[in-house]
């Protein structure tokens, strides 16, 4: 099998200009300008519709929501990346960390932050557990395998949060500023200070995590492993630590996405249910190994479905559901590696 | 111990399925007349309706190793089919079989062709995004679907002809238990002629290697989606189905778990083998129906009401066990149990001959190449 696939975001110098790379950034240049058009039209219609400040606040809560979802599908790209599998447990391992935070703060008197770095210590910690126990032991081109496994631990942490904590919503610590008053007013719309802290937070999550891809040893091995398990293990890569980093640094982002997200609703078992799926239609159209990638996709996803089930009222918010469907349909059909992924071509 | 040696294809071996296939029919007549209470009978007939489903997971996941968790989408989707025409449209309930067929067998086209046509995962991606908008959807078209309230069909009435008496306890559970079945029956059948066909062949191809089976002729990307398709009939009949044993439907009956489960009942029963169904239905029906019931009897933390939690912890290891102990399922566990005592050898395919190869020695030199010279590789391709 031959992949081609090319390494670095730079072009290379003088005469070793890669064409594959050329024509990859066309693409995304191209696809991005389509999204622009489609978007900026549609806001043409909305504010003709229903006013400048009714868009602006959508706009404001759509992009919060996307940074969210985005959030949770940079923690499927980051195991997608190096194993090539998706892990559906994802949202209920993010939901037990969510829980633990709940528990750091209501019972063992932590703060609200120190809670969640306590939680996303220990859900990293227990993705790595999982890695060595339930996923390494697999060939890692047995997908069904792996998928059930990951299925059977979506049911499972699913079950055994609601075992435990009961289905009683609860409140979650927000640790941003939240009163009614904090908020700057833009247009007429109010943009609250916590969601300003929620967008910071990603944001600097996706920046330690992209540091970290580019600027380390260990984001080097990733990327290796990434790009070819068989030839990491010819350099001398150890792929079950690279994955098992991977599961780890997957499952603490997935906690601090899920502890961002339970301040917005209430902390219940079945918080980060829906979420998964706009996190799925997200990675999708980021691109599925692209973790940059993953946050933007997680973006328009949320202006998607914030501005599409808000100006057609034939479709009203029922639909959100099926909006990131119709998303993961409409990027499969024209652009299946995703916005910013890398376009695999395989041969026997 | 000298295990019992058939021939397959030989008298022997058409007495012995004869005689198993006598044996399995009486045991499914006697079964609602053994059993007796309506509500055994009932679950009988659940068993053999959720069996039709996994089944039709087991042609897409177990035959064309394509994994899809929107099965519920597919049962539902059979299920309105046949509540809706019975219960606004006054027909009966066999006719709206075909239908759900039908509608089912469109709908897992449309889902399918922008999902597999890429290789990779995205079936899953998919097909859990529809199984988690599926029940919004039922809400969103409220007045035609009855949303979260559901809907009520009039329950199936036999023709006269048939001798079961209608206005007993039991009566009307064991006439739906024969319908249900016996058209369960005929989709084994089906499924059974399908997998040995071309098809089936082609299926199997693909999952063992796509890239050997475009190699080799076979249409990737059709037989996926024609497998996707198949299957989500088979679920759209087990919709239909289900609601002659319940006419009901509603947004909570065809959720995500349905799916998931589902998939657990598969993998537990066996997926390399349409039989595998029938046991992963029994522990299907055993996890969603008795074991809530039976840890609420329980009572282990107390009486706390989360105590059924514990049915979804059970069903995920038990999916991760079987992944790891026994993939084949218990369909598996019992080949391995029998096959000390019974030997079956298999009949080679009519007129394998024609495609023997010849053996290396015999073909004829190519003249201008030396005897003595090493023979080219026949195919010309490298080592």
């Amino acid at each position: 099998v031959g992949v081609y696939t090319q390494a670095g975001g730079k072009g290379s110098e003088g005469d070793l200009r890669d064409v594959l790379a050329v024509e990859r950034r066309r693409s995304v240049v191209r696809s991005v300008t389509v999204v622009a058009i489609l978007f900026a039209g549609f806001s043409v219609y909305a504010i003709r519709h229903g006013g400048l400040q009714l868009y602006v606040q959508r706009v404001i809560d759509g992009t919060t929501n996307g940074m969210l979802y985005g959030a949770i599908a940079m923690a499927l790209v980051l195991v997608f990346m190096t194993t090539k599998t998706i892990n559906f447990a994802q949202g209920a391992m993010a939901t037990f960390g969510a829980f633990i935070a709940w528990q750091a703060n209501a019972h063992w008197g932590l703060p609200g932050w120190a809670s969640i770095l306590v939680a996303m210590l220990l859900t990293g910690l227990g993705g790595a557990v999982i890695e060595r126990t339930l996923i390494r032991p697999f060939d890692p081109d047995n997908h069904l395998a792996i998928v059930l496994v990951t299925l059977g631990l979506y049911l499972a942490i699913n079950a055994l949060v609601g075992y435990i904590w009961g289905f009683d919503p609860r409140g979650f610590p927000n640790v941003f500023p939240h009163a009614v008053n904090d908020y700057v007013s833009i247009a007429g719309a109010r943009l609250y200070y916590d969601h300003i802290g929620t967008a910071i937070a990603i944001a600097l999550m996706v920046v330690v995590v992209q540091v970290l891809l580019t600027r380390t040893k260990l984001g080097l091995a990733m990327r290796s492993v990434a790009s070819s398990v068989e030839s990491s293990r010819l350099i001398g890569i150890d792929v079950g630590h690279v994955i098992q980093a991977a599961w780890a640094l997957a499952a603490a982002s997935g906690t601090l996405a899920a502890c961002l997200i339970a301040p917005t609703t209430y902390l219940e078992p079945g918080v980060m249910d829906t979420v998964l799926v706009y996190g799925f239609a997200a990675a999708t159209l980021g691109g599925l190994d692209s973790p940059v990638g993953a946050v933007i996709g997680g973006v328009i996803v949320g202006l998607t479905v914030s501005l599409v089930t808000g100006y057609i009222p034939a479709l009203g918010s029922q639909f959100s559901l099926t909006t990131a469907f119709l998303v993961i349909i409409a990027v499969l059909q024209f652009k299946p590696g995703g916005l910013f992924g890398r376009h695999v071509l395989e041969r026997v | 111990v000298t295990p019992l040696t058939i021939v397959q294809g030989s008298p022997r071996a058409r007495t012995i399925r004869a005689g198993v296939l006598l044996a399995v029919a009486a045991f499914l007549f006697l079964l609602p007349i053994v059993s007796g209470r309506a509500a055994q009978i009932d679950r009988w007939s659940e068993i053999a309706a959720y069996a039709v489903a996994i089944l039709g997971l087991g042609l897409v996941t177990g035959y064309c190793g394509q994994i899809s968790i929107g099965h519920s989408v597919f049962v539902g989707i059979g299920g309105y089919t046949t509540v809706l025409l019975v219960a606004d449209h006054h027909w009966p309930y066999l006719a709206t079989i075909p239908v759900a067929v039908v509608v089912c067998f469109l709908a897992g086209t449309i889902v399918g062709i922008p999902a597999l046509r890429i290789s990779g995962l995205y079936l899953v991606t998919v097909t859990l995004a529809i199984a988690a908008a599926f029940p919004t959807l039922i809400d969103r078209f409220e007045s035609f679907t009855g949303g979260p309230n559901g809907k009520v069909a009039p329950s199936m009435r036999a023709p006269g002809w048939v001798p079961i008496d209608m206005n007993s306890l039991s009566g009307p559970s064991t006439f739906h238990y024969y319908v249900i079945v016996g058209i369960a029956a005929l989709m084994f059948l089906s499924a059974w002629l399908l997998v040995r066909s071309r098809i089936g062949r082609a299926w199997v191809a693909v999952r063992e290697s796509p890239y050997s089976a475009a190699a080799t002729g076979v249409n990737v990307s059709y037989y996926k989606v024609y497998a996707f398709a198949i299957s989500a009939a088979f679920a759209g009949v087990a919709g239909s189905l289900l609601t002659i044993e319940t006419p009901q439907v509603a947004d909570v009956r065809f959720d995500l778990y349905l799916s998931i489960f589902l998939l657990v009942g598969l993998i537990a029963g066996g997926r390399s083998s349409i039989w595998g169904a029938i046991p992963g239905a029994l522990i299907f029906v055993i996890l969603r129906s008795y074991l809530s019931t039976w840890f609420d009897e329980l009572s282990i933390s107390n009486g706390s009401v989360n105590d059924a939690q514990l049915v979804g912890v059970i069903s995920g290891a038990l999916l991760i066990v079987f992944a790891f102990l026994l993939p084949g399922g218990v369909i598996e566990g019992i080949k391995n149990l029998v096959r000390p005592y019974l030997h079956v050898i298999h009949r080679p395919v009519d007129g394998w001959e024609q495609f023997r190869l010849e053996p290396l020695t015999d073909a004829p030199t190519p003249s201008g190449t030396s005897p003595s010279s090493p023979l080219p590789h026949p195919s010309g391709l490298p080592d």
